[in-house]
Order: C-alpha cells, then structure tokens, then sequence
C-alpha cells in the first residue's frame, strides 16, 4: 500500500497541512511579542543615536521605554519642512513604504530630544540598499541641525566582519561631530572615504573613515545618507 | 541496547561533531560567546529529540519513496517554531544567532538521526537518541565556546572575568580565538583529545 503514488500524495498533503496548521498557531500567538520586541529595538536605536543610553550598560526594555517616553518626542513633517499631523501614530509609519508614494504625500517622522523642553537634538531614521541586504539605522543632529551626534545601523545582512562592522561602535563613533552643510549652505551630507581622513584635507568636516573590506557597503551608505538628508533638506534649512 | 546506553553514547564515544564530524559550520560560526553557544546548542537537542519523536511515531505510515520529504517538512517545522519563539522571548540572542537557527534545517545531525535511527525504532529510544545526540553536540558546542569567549575577549556570558590586573600586567586578549579559524585549532584538540582516550582511529 505504501508504494501507490496516490497514497505518498494524500500522506504528503496531510502532513504538509498540519505543519502549516501548527506554524499559523505559533506565529499568531508569538507576533505580538515579537512585534513588542522590534518596537523596542528601534526606540533603543533613537536613544543609541541621541546618546541618552550605551549599549554597553545593556538598558533593559523598561528603561529604554521610561528614557523614550521622558525625552524623546516624535513630529512628522513633509518635503517643504511643514509639520503634519497624520491619522496614523509615528511609530506605525514605515519610511520605506513612504519612499513609494509621491514625494508630497511622504510623511517623514522626526525625534526629537528635549531638555527642560529645549530641543536638543534632532534623530531622523535612514534606510537604504548595503551590498547584499537594507540597512536601516538613524542618524542624530546637534541642535544646530549641521553636527552628526550620532548615527546607529540596527538591522543589515552586510557580510560578517567586514560590512557588518559598520553596527559596531568603533565605526559609527567616526560620524560624530562631522557635518553634513558645507560653508556656503549646500547639502553636501558625511560621506565615507576609503582608510583614514588627512586632518589636513580640506573636507574633512564631511569625510568619515572607511572600513577596508566593506567598500560596497559604504557606497551604499553614503547614497542612502545624502538620499535621506535631501527627503528633510527643507526642513533641516528652515530651523 | 538500553536507553541509557542509546543516551550516553553519543555524548562522549559516538559525538556527532568530534567522531562523526557533522555540524561542523555551526560549531565554528555561533561559538565566539558562551551564551549564543549555550542558546543553539538547546535549540538543536529541542529539535532533534522532537523530530526524531515525531517521525519514528509516525514511521510505519511514511512511504518509502517521499521518506525524506517528510522528514524535512518535519525538521522544517520544528526548526521555525524554535526560530518564532527565540524571536518573541529572546530576541537579541536571537539576532545574535541571525541566519544559524534557520540552518539547523540543513545540519546534517538531525537529519542523520532521522534516517539512521528513528525511522526503524520505537518512539522513547527515538527521543534518547534524539536527546543523546543533541548533548553530545551541546557539549562540544558549550565547551568551545567558553575557550573562545575567555581567550578571546576575556569574558564569560558577558562579564569580565579576567582581572585588569593582568592586562596592565601585559596580558593581552587572543583576537585570533574570535575569528572562524581559532574555533576551528580548538576543535581540532577536542576530537585529538577524544579520539587518544577512545582509540577510535580513521586509518585502521
């Protein structure tokens, strides 16, 4: 009986279904857990970019909520830099499937840190292509909207030790105090070179030490970066 | 053979990694910490013992000639429910671990137990085997990645344990031991280690 092939089809379909069966259960159950957890993630890379946490005290998930919910406060803007209020909360937007729409309709969301209700500093998320896989991070602004604070990259496929690197703190530390104005007002953004920045060079308020290795991955990094900052140009020039 | 013995034997006389030389990629890549080590290597006997369960109870109905089609579907689901749950309750190992809880589906452990073991016997030795064979990886899996956890950034689980003392003594940390190749020289001693006390040679 075991040899018949409609035998092996029907004993094949009945598995099949009550693996599917059982998986459907598991991810309904697990989803909102995990759906909490990626939340989380992404707050913790806000204040990870701002500086208000170090991922070396590794900040459990109630601290990263109470420092979210206490100086951190979400806007979302348009491309002319004007302040909109959508139906939809800012963490439910996703700047990647803005990207699709047309540019006067993107909904762009901004965090800002405030202290003693000043504003601190300004955290806009990035995302764009790496070599193999997106990479998604945000980037930090002083107040005067020109200083990179900080920038995190909390999710790539990037290849293990080389453009992976680029979530680890010796790398992203490069990106602090670079600016992304030139002297005359123009966009120019931070932009990743290969090895070291001259101190000598003339650009080097916008230039960021490479990763050798990872040169695909930095290109990617900097076509995102400029992509990004041009979404907020009019804003970050209004301020 | 008893169960103790289908338990305790490949752990130590039969090791699936040290004699038999399977699961050798994910012993080298998620080893450079204690506790992803510690995460996998449960992952992989939870996924053994279940499969190995599921499919001897189910072995006198499975047709010969879709035999590992079904045990793939079988691996394949036990795999991402383990995948789905580390996700929802332990997400930054699970981030840690990325693609290797996927690719248990392809270590050749489970499905070897499967075809060699489970398909022909009754269901409790099934889950001995199953257990047996994930210690006996967990074990390696545990022990390497504690050498290069120690040796290599000085820490175990995360937490310094080599005093400073050392270091300002000019002690320095072996970058070597977190790279895929000092994994590889620690298994290398492991399997000298074992085969000299269990005698079992390749070329005899």
């Amino acid at each position: 009986m075991q040899d018949n092939k409609y035998y092996s089809f029907i004993f094949m379909a009945l598995i099949a279904l009550i693996a599917a069966g059982l998986l459907s259960f598991a991810v309904m159950f697990l989803r909102p857990r995990q759906d909490l957890n990626e939340a989380v993630e992404k707050k913790k890379n806000v204040l990870l970019a701002v500086g208000i946490i170090d991922a070396k005290n590794k900040p459990s998930q109630d601290e990263i909520l109470k420092n979210f919910d206490k100086s951190i406060e979400a806007i979302v803007v348009n491309q002319k830099g004007d302040k909109v209020t959508p139906d939809l909360k800012v963490e439910e937007i996703d700047p990647e499937l803005e990207e699709n729409k047309p540019a006067s309709d993107q909904l762009l969301p901004i965090y800002l840190q405030k202290e003693n209700g000043k504003i601190v500093s300004y955290c806009l998320p990035i995302f764009g292509k790496g070599l193999w896989s997106t990479i998604y991070g945000y980037l930090a602004l002083e107040s005067d909207l020109n200083t990179i604070k900080g920038i995190t990259f909390y999710k790539n496929g990037e290849t293990p030790g080389l453009g992976a690197e680029i979530s680890q703190k010796w790398f992203t530390d490069n990106y602090k105090g670079k600016q992304i104005f030139d002297k005359s007002g123009k966009l120019v953004s931070a932009t990743i070179i290969k090895g070291k920045v001259e101190a000598s060079s003339s650009n080097v308020n916008h230039e960021v030490d490479g990763i050798s290795g990872a040169t695909k991955t930095c290109e990617g990094i900097n076509n995102f970066l400029i992509k990004d900052l041009k979404k907020y140009e009019a804003f970050l020039h209004n301020k | 053979m008893s169960n103790k013995k289908i338990f305790l034997e490949p752990i130590l006389k039969n090791n699936p990694i040290t004699m038999q030389v399977l699961g050798i990629c994910s012993a080298l890549a998620v080893t450079s910490q204690l506790k992803p080590s510690i995460v996998m290597a449960i992952s992989v006997t939870v996924i053994i013992a279940a499969s190995n369960m599921i499919v001897s109870m189910i072995r006198k109905w499975i047709p010969k000639n879709i035999r590992i089609i079904v045990e793939m579907t079988v691996i394949a689901t036990m795999v991402i429910l383990v995948d789905q749950f580390l996700r929802a309750f332990m997400f930054d190992v699970s981030k840690q671990l990325s693609v290797f809880v996927g690719l248990i589906i392809t270590n050749c452990i489970v499905l070897g137990r499967l075809e060699g073991f489970a398909l022909h016997n009754k269901v409790a030795p099934s889950l001995f085997d199953g257990l047996g064979n994930g210690f006996g990886y967990g074990l390696i899996l545990v022990t390497i990645g504690f050498f290069r956890e120690l040796l290599g950034s000085g820490k175990l689980f995360g937490f310094k344990v080599i005093p400073e003392a050392m270091y300002e003594a000019g002690y320095v940390d072996n970058g070597l031991l977190m790279l895929a190749p000092g994994a590889f020289f620690l298994l290398g001693l492991i399997v000298w280690i074992q085969r000299s006390i269990t005698k079992q040679y390749e070329e005899d």
